[in-house]
């Protein structure tokens, strides 16, 4: 097999991932698939900076992630130039998820902050390691761990899985004095 | 486990006297922990095993098409190198 066709081969392999991935950032079906589409043309067109034997899917994740970041900008930037009646409409229209058909965990994820969100993807979902995730989304790894920590605290409580007084951060603050004292 | 009951007897005292497990949590948040990681995973799960969508397909075959005759694809030019974040 040559490299380029190894290199098809994996790129084809990953898309399932890049496409959960690119949904999980997104929260919206078609914006995933773009993200998919632009991910293997660049993937592609760069594939010679690829080192093979490396990380293929971190690299490809990595792409895909700066892709999801650089379009949000784009956008911002788009509707910051725009009208203020047309930037209203664009800035619902990109919050706005239908609650009928989504499962609880998407509802969940929604409410998430971007950078919770990408870290327990990454790490509970995708199966990236903390190091991996870091080099991902070019933070430290202890960021990444506070991150995840912090985004399992959240999901926790929206999904009610922990009573909203039981929370880590509640038991903590009750175990230092600081509820009571109130 | 033994962990269990001393992690309730010390849930008053402070996090440094309660019960670790493995993972470094109290066993009560280990196990509530565990719980959401099989619904993100079933949650991610669900989409990975969609079938790919005929238009990623196309591409990916266009991509490969093109290259075997050694021409760049087209679609490259006209997107950014990456280097913009």
């Amino acid at each position: 097999m040559s490299p380029s066709q190894e290199f098809a081969l994996g790129l084809t392999a990953a898309i399932p991932g890049l496409r959960a991935f690119g949904m999980s950032l997104s929260m919206k079906a078609d914006r995933a698939d773009d993200l998919v589409q632009e991910t293997m043309l660049k993937a592609w067109k760069h594939h010679s900076s690829f080192e093979p034997g490396t990380n293929m899917k971190a690299w490809l994740y990595t792409i895909l992630r700066n892709e999801f970041y650089s379009q949000i900008r784009k956008r911002k930037r788009e509707v910051e130039d725009a009208e203020g009646a047309i930037a209203g409409r664009v800035a619902v229209e990109g919050n706005q998820l239908s609650h009928l058909d989504l499962s609880d965990m998407k509802i969940a994820l929604a409410q998430l902050p971007e950078d919770q969100r990408e870290a327990i993807i990454l790490v509970g979902a995708s199966g990236f390691s903390y190091e991996e995730a870091a080099d991902i989304c070019q933070v430290a790894v202890g960021t990444i761990k506070s991150r995840v920590s912090r985004a399992r605290m959240r999901l926790n409580e929206i999904l009610g899985l922990v009573e909203l007084e039981n929370t880590t951060q509640n038991r903590i603050l009750a175990a230092s004095g600081t509820l009571n004292a109130a | 486990m033994a962990e269990n009951s001393n992690s309730r007897q010390s849930a008053g005292k402070g996090a440094k006297d309660k019960a670790k497990t493995m993972n470094g949590l109290p066993q009560p948040q280990a196990a509530i922990n565990d719980m959401l990681g099989a619904k993100l995973k079933a949650y991610y799960g669900e989409i990975v095993s969609e079938p790919i969508p005929d238009r990623l397909m196309a591409l990916m075959a266009e991509l490969e098409a093109q290259s075997a005759i050694k021409k760049p694809p087209e679609e490259a030019a006209l997107i950014d190198d990456g280097k913009d974040r």
